[in-house]
């Protein structure tokens, strides 16, 4: 990265030749690497948290002579490292082991939830890339060199409003209307593909407002690059010029900053989630914190931290095909 | 309680009617749907815990007996019965099988109550069979199943309409893993059966061809019939529960937010409030802390105001609560004239300079908008107040675990037991630290001592009026406060039904109506 | 007022967002001075619907509404501020602590904050609130601590950009230690995007504090902030929506404040802000040419001005004859550059261009001519050729643009024609260049590509902005020679942009000398060379030459 540094040797291996198995390489010992950091940190952290799980699972009428028992039966008796060592070893064998508030196995119940928070997630950024995109370039076209200030102004006033919104608000009242008020969509469940309409719509408001901005802010520098000057001394059409030229370069911090969208979409949509009834991740493990359900905790956080470095990695890897210098880049 | 109390082998027997039983014999018809608001903690009855757990045991598993309006005892899966304080004996009904097939003898029943009355970890063990072990035995060519106490115990038949005491047929108690997981379908002995699941998402209930065991509430006529399924789904929020049944997506749900309102009036609905749980002021009595002076609590008694609270809690939509138990216990206390007249000004002088600690609960009314009533009343009258809302995990660790941690909190007593030894618990008895169950800190001999003269009574109206002499002496030395009761507002959409008795629902009679 | 509408400050989002500020800056001061009473006193007229006396009604246990929600600004701001204050300078500390270690630390550092960045923050602020327990100090610190990661990486990837930048290779050059420069050097100049990018965070925490309170783990009472009485009224949404409003609004206001500040502040850190397009009155597509006229291009007269600003062109006028390459030279600002991109077309969107001629053949440049005649006949070469391709794109689809567009050649033609050009200017392999990115070739392979598009293109004129100035002088020597082929070769016309006089010297039949916008001599390469030259701007210039005349292409050439 800086200059006065030689750059540093890189060994004359088929390494070298392929940057592409390196970059693979660096990913892969960067998901181990977030991978064992997270079962020692989640490990370590949860029990911090205030609240007894035998006390949670025994109740406010039980005796303490039943939830010291209980403690016994859940394994928290013993030292911890005793615990981390069992953890890993189930870990290594693919097992997350089983709820401490209702015996059923964690992957089980982690995969129960999983379909419906992948789709509503998946679904509302996919839809936000297909609003926001064409949304924030034609804003960013319409108002480039100071052209059409009116609109500039309208853009950013109605998507800081739509942003500042609380998101519960805002769910409840594409429901009071869409579902309570015209009973056009279902108002709770995931029944149907109807269910979906909703909440992906109260989902998507938000990262549109994002989204959009980043990609006007974007297209406006691009618009102001060298090589559009270029293009257009090349006096080529415009829809090649914002489909080959613009598009592209536009497109690399919008799939950046999409990706971490949707990786905190996964597990961060407790709200819409909520207002829904939409059985996802974000719910379950908001109930699992509730009951101090240990091991559905760290097995949820585990999963989603895995799924935001897998996101991290697909992002990486569309990026590496788009703009083949990210690869190289690491070369440097 | 730990007193030794010995059986007392004089009373009258009670017999109850024969059974007829025609509810729902023929078979099942279409779908409701309903909720709940988490993933059942259990699928084993004894080790029910929450509301959840108590509905979907119901569905799975059915009881000896069930409490029918004005506590009357009726039948279920028991035809008959005869009783004494220490003793019981259920006549089995003729025909009723295992969801595997296995028929439903005396035996079968025994070995399940015995495996109940033996289960560790079961809350209710000591509320249906009091503290000592008792015996049970089977004669099965007569059908009969015995239960012997190791002392009185008038609550046993009551015990047996718990939840808590459904039958798990053998194949479930081989398993009991399974049991608890809900993945042993020849466990099952009531009207369903879990046909599918996704935990902590939804659970689908098949309906059992030929399941005869119906609990007969008796001249309540039954126009329709039992679901040939029952869709469950999770679904934590009222808001979103009373979305789903005003736009048709639910046809049973109980809600207990504000929610509740809006189906005021609409005709399409039938709204039920139950009392789900009671509140009342319960404080740390125990030596060197604030409240265990008597006069401070008082104080503290004489500054709340009940209608105050319940508009914080309940936005005014709970009732007055007049005992810490709920209005459908046995022997609960109607008599507002028990309770200690508020008195700000005489008050104030007490309260003046004491620092009280609240351990709140944060579901008590809106983020805890009940404790913060309580906090900011306490404040106004001159105490220095600490309060802390928490979840209900935290409030359970503190409360039986860091007695140095709090003086004062409102407890929500949902003694799904039904009785009042159950309502007593956090209040008298052995202290947390113990081993027990009270909160308090206080063991109240006294009252325990009545409690056992209870339970050797056999004569309703006799025994009420001991037990309201428990209320009185724990009221009126304000051990407790009894606030209100949060209300839980069964809704059925037109053209379903369920049963409430005693305001109690009983989901396994949740039908459709006649024509569909 | 004008002082700043002049400097692009008074926007409608500056005053919008300073208003709304401004307000809630009063509210937060005043509120709880003025409204204690009503939002914090308990009375009997509990759950009550909205009258003169409550505006909003009042909550469950008395209390005003609209009150709360005023008084609740100052708490709320204060604790955004907070959360804002620790995801920033944690951010801060992170991100130059990271950019300032070892490499091996550096990267890895950066893999991690990635994948930090990627995990739901909520669940961090989750974590973070349920083991300090809820409280005002627990939320802020959890919000706060959950932003770090994301603030971290942008400040890293900001001190990677500046890093590179020349001020701070020198001074790293110069033995500056690396606290030194990212003290002096690098934090400085971060300022601007991170006061900007504050706003943004500030947004964002305040969204992710009342996330937090919606599960439990926010404000507790008897301290209340913006989310806590949203999450106390959110169960009564649906019977008594007023009360839910109260917060909502504020929310609402909050929000739009600070994203109009930080899009006022952004607007006004882009230098191109502030600029307005303008619309130049088109003429006719094509122009007559009057008998007798031979130029290829006239240009008559141009100026070329900023809207009711300065003049940068002042009344030029130049002809280029059929094959004739004209240099144009002089200092930047000088306006030879704005000339030239008025002849081929392409002037900046917020200049105001006029003149009485501005043709190319009979393309009438103030017009909107045929867009495949305008790249058939006019080819432009640009002066850092390290920026003027497009990096996403393979140098074979940039550099067939052209032919494939505007000639109607085939693609594999079009390839095939372009690497036999590609080999004409000396470029090695040519046909795995056309495979290959920008950012793989030197930027004399890039600029000589430029040049051999202009073989196959044919063009009538070619317009060359600089075309040497960013290479090795070595480098520049070669793209020289390929002009020079060209023009041997190809006849085009040239207009050729240079500060260097030694380069026009060489290559032009004609030169003309610019300064201020005025053409101040015009000279033949004879007279520039023997120093023939009477207007002391060109003496000047001259002068300068002789300072890098040492060096040794220098000499070639001279």
């Amino acid at each position: 990265m800086s200059i006065s540094q030689s750059p540093h040797p890189v060994p004359r291996t088929a390494l070298r030749d392929s940057p592409w198995l390196r970059f693979g390489l660096q990913r892969l010992t960067g998901l181990l690497v977030s991978f064992v950091l997270l079962v020692t940190v989640t490990f370590v952290i949860i029990p911090l948290i205030p609240g007894d799980p035998a006390a949670a699972i025994a109740g406010p009428e039980a005796s303490g002579a039943e939830i010291a028992r209980i403690r016994g039966e859940l394994g928290l008796d013993q030292p911890l490292h005793v615990q981390f060592f069992d953890y890993v070893g189930g870990l290594l064998t693919l097992d997350l082991g089983t709820s401490f508030a209702s015996g059923q196995d964690v992957s089980a119940m982690i995969l129960a939830r999983l379909p419906f928070t992948g789709q509503l997630a998946l679904f509302a950024i996919l839809l936000t890339l297909i609003v926001s995109v064409p949304v924030g370039m034609l804003v960013a076209v319409l108002t480039h060199g100071g052209r059409r200030p009116w609109l500039d102004h309208v853009f950013n006033a109605v998507t800081s409003l739509v942003y500042s919104v609380p998101q519960y608000v805002m769910a409840t009242l594409l429901v009071s209307v869409f579902a309570v008020g015209f009973r056009i969509f279902p108002a709770a469940g995931a029944e149907t593909l109807l269910s979906l309409v909703l909440p992906t719509l109260a989902l998507m408001l938000l990262p549109i407002c994002v989204v959009s901005r980043v990609v006007r802010r974007e297209t406006t520098v691009v618009l102001d690059q060298d090589y559009i000057r270029t293009a257009r001394g090349w006096r080529i059409g415009r829809v090649r010029m914002f489909g080959r030229y613009v598009l592209p370069n536009v497109i690399t911090t919008t799939l950046t900053l999409s990706g971490l969208i949707l990786a905190s979409q996964l597990g961060g949509a407790v709200v819409i989630e909520t207002v829904f009834a939409w059985p996802g991740l974000g719910q379950g493990i908001v109930d699992a914190f509730l009951a101090r359900d240990y091991p559905v905790i760290r097995g949820t956080i585990l999963v989603l931290g895995l799924l935001a470095t897998l996101i991290i990695i697909v992002v990486d890897v569309i990026l590496a095909i788009v703009d083949p210098r990210t690869v190289e880049a690491d070369h440097d | 309680m730990t007193n030794k109390v010995r059986a007392l082998g004089v009373a009258a027997a009670v017999t109850v009617g024969l059974s007829a039983c025609t509810t729902g014999g023929a078979g099942g018809t279409g779908t409701i749907q309903t909720a709940i608001n988490a993933a059942p903690t259990t699928f084993s009855p004894w080790t029910a815990e929450t509301r959840d757990d108590y509905d979907v045991s119901r569905l799975l598993f059915d009881t000896l007996v069930r409490r029918g309006a004005d506590n009357k005892i009726v039948p279920a899966l028991a035809t008959s019965w005869e009783s004494t304080p220490t003793e019981a004996s259920f006549t089995i009904r003729d025909g009723a099988t295992c969801a595997d097939g296995t028929p439903i003898t005396a035996e079968v029943v025994q070995n399940s109550l015995h495996a109940m009355a033996t289960a560790e970890g079961s809350v209710f063990r000591k509320i249906v069979f009091g503290p000592g072990r008792p015996t049970i035995s089977a004669d099965n060519a007569a059908k009969t199943v015995t239960v012997e106490l190791a002392q009185p115990w008038q609550d046993l038949v009551q015990g047996m309409s718990l939840v808590a005491t459904g039958i798990v047929c053998p194949a479930g108690l081989e398993n009991p893993e399974g049991l608890r997981r809900g993945s042993v379908k020849g466990a099952f002995s009531g009207p369903y059966v879990l046909s599918a699941s996704s935990h902590g998402v939804s659970y689908t209930f098949a309906l059992r061809k030929g399941f005869t065991g119906w609990p007969d509430y008796g001249d309540t006529a039954s126009r329709g019939k039992p679901a040939q399924t029952v869709q469950v789904d999770v679904m934590p929020n009222g808001s979103s529960r009373a979305n789903a049944l005003l736009t048709g997506g639910m046809d049973i749900g109980t809600i207990s937010t504000q929610d509740m309102t809006r189906f005021d009036g609409d005709e399409g609905y039938t709204a039920q409030r139950l009392p789900s749980s009671s509140l009342f002021v319960l404080f740390n009595e125990r030596e060197g802390t604030v409240f265990a002076d008597e006069e401070v609590r008082r104080a503290v008694v004489q500054t709340l105001s009940r209608k105050s609270f319940n508009s914080a809690a309940t936005a005014g939509l709970g009732d007055l609560a007049t005992t810490f138990s709920h209005d459908a216990v046995p022997c609960a206390s109607t008599d507002s004239s028990v309770l200690i007249e508020q008195d700000v000004e005489a008050a104030k002088p007490v309260l003046r300079g004491k620092t009280i600690r609240i351990l709140g609960l944060e579901v008590i009314g809106p983020q805890g908008a009940g404790n913060t009533y309580i906090a900011e009343a306490l404040r106004a009258a001159g105490a220095t107040v600490e309060i802390d809302n928490v979840d209900v995990a935290t409030w359970s660790t503190t409360g039986t675990g860091e007695p140095d941690a709090w003086d004062l909190t409102v407890f929500a007593g949902i003694n799904a037991g039904g009785t009042m030894y159950g309502a007593l618990s956090p209040v008298v008895g052995p202290p947390t630290e113990a081993g027990g169950a009270n909160w308090s800190g206080t063991e109240h001999k006294d009252v325990l001592a009545m409690v056992d003269e209870a339970m050797r009574e056999p004569d309703d109206r006799t025994r009420c009026g001991i037990y309201q002499r428990v209320q009185e002496t724990l009221i009126e030395g304000a051990h407790v406060m009894p606030l209100s009761y949060l209300p839980a507002q069964l809704t059925t959409r037109s053209g379903f039904s369920v049963q409430v008795h005693n305001d109690q629902v009983d989901v396994a009679t949740m039908q459709i109506d006649g024509e569909g | 007022m004008t002082k700043l509408a002049r400097r692009g400050l008074w926007t409608p989002s500056m005053a919008g967002g300073l208003l709304l500020g401004l307000g809630l800056l009063v509210a937060a001061i005043l509120a709880p001075v003025l409204l204690a009473e009503p939002a914090e006193q308990l009375t009997d007229a509990a759950g009550q619907p909205p009258s003169a006396e409550h505006w909003l009604g009042t909550d469950n246990l008395g209390r005003d509404n609209l009150a709360r929600a005023l008084v609740a600004t100052r708490l709320t701001l204060l604790m955004t501020a907070g959360a804002t204050a620790i995801a920033v300078v944690g951010g801060i500390v992170v991100g130059v602590g990271v950019w300032l270690s070892g490499p091996r630390v550096r990267k890895v550092g950066l893999r991690l904050l990635e994948t930090a960045v990627a995990y739901p923050s909520l669940i961090f602020a989750l974590v973070i609130a349920a083991i300090l327990r809820p409280g005002v100090v627990s939320s802020v610190v959890a919000i706060g601590v959950a932003g770090i990661p994301s603030f971290a990486r942008l400040t890293a990837n900001l001190a990677a950009k500046i890093s590179t930048t020349d001020y701070v290779t020198t001074a790293r050059l110069l033995g500056v230690s690396p606290r030194a420069v990212a003290l002096r050097h690098v934090l400085p100049n971060m300022a601007e995007p991170l006061l900007i990018l504050a706003t943004t965070v500030f947004s964002l925490s305040l969204v992710e504090l009342s996330a937090l309170s919606f599960i439990g783990l926010g404000v507790q009472s008897p301290d209340y902030d913006f989310g806590l009485l949203l999450n106390e009224s959110l169960t009564q949404i649906y019977t008594q929506p007023t009360s839910v409003l109260g917060p909502s609004v504020m929310i609402v206001l909050t929000g739009v404040a600070v994203m109009l500040l930080g899009d006022a502040l952004a607007a006004r850190a882009n230098p191109r802000q502030g600029r307005r397009a303008v619309r130049n009155p088109a003429g006719p597509p094509v122009v007559e040419i009057p008998d007798g006229d031979t130029a290829l291009v006239r240009v008559e007269d141009l100026r070329v001005r900023v809207p009711g600003g300065a003049e940068l062109v002042k009344g030029v006028s130049l002809t280029i004859e059929p094959g004739e390459v004209v240099g144009l030279v002089g200092e930047s600002g000088s306006g030879k550059s704005l000339t030239a991109m008025s002849v081929a077309g392409l002037p900046p969107a917020e200049l105001e261009v006029r003149a009485d001629v501005l043709r190319v053949d009979d393309l009438n440049m103030l017009g909107h001519p045929d867009r495949g005649r305008l790249g058939r006949e006019i080819s432009i070469i640009y002066q850092d050729p390290g920026t003027t391709f497009n990096p996403s794109l393979r140098m074979g689809v940039q550099l067939t643009e052209v032919l494939r567009t505007h000639l109607g050649v085939g693609r594999g033609r079009a390839n095939k024609l372009i690497a036999d050009a590609l080999a004409q200017v000396n470029i090695s392999e040519p046909e795995r260049r056309l495979r290959q990115h920008p950012h793989k070739l030197s930027g004399g392979m890039r600029q000589r590509g430029m040049i051999a598009t202009t073989l196959v293109t044919t063009p009538k004129l070619i317009v060359a902005d600089e075309p040497t100035t960013a290479l090795d002088v070595t480098v520049q020597h070669e793209v020289l020679r390929q002009f020079r082929r060209i023009h041997r070769e190809q006849g085009a016309a040239m207009l050729f942009i240079s500060h260097d006089l030694g380069v026009v010297q060489e290559l032009c039949d004609r030169i003309l000398v610019m300064r201020h916008g005025e053409i101040v001599e015009q000279l033949t390469p004879g007279q520039l060379r023997e120093g023939d030259v009477h207007h002391p701007y060109t003496q000047a210039l001259m002068d300068a030459v002789l300072v890098v005349d040492t060096s040794p292409v220098r000499q070639e050439f001279s």
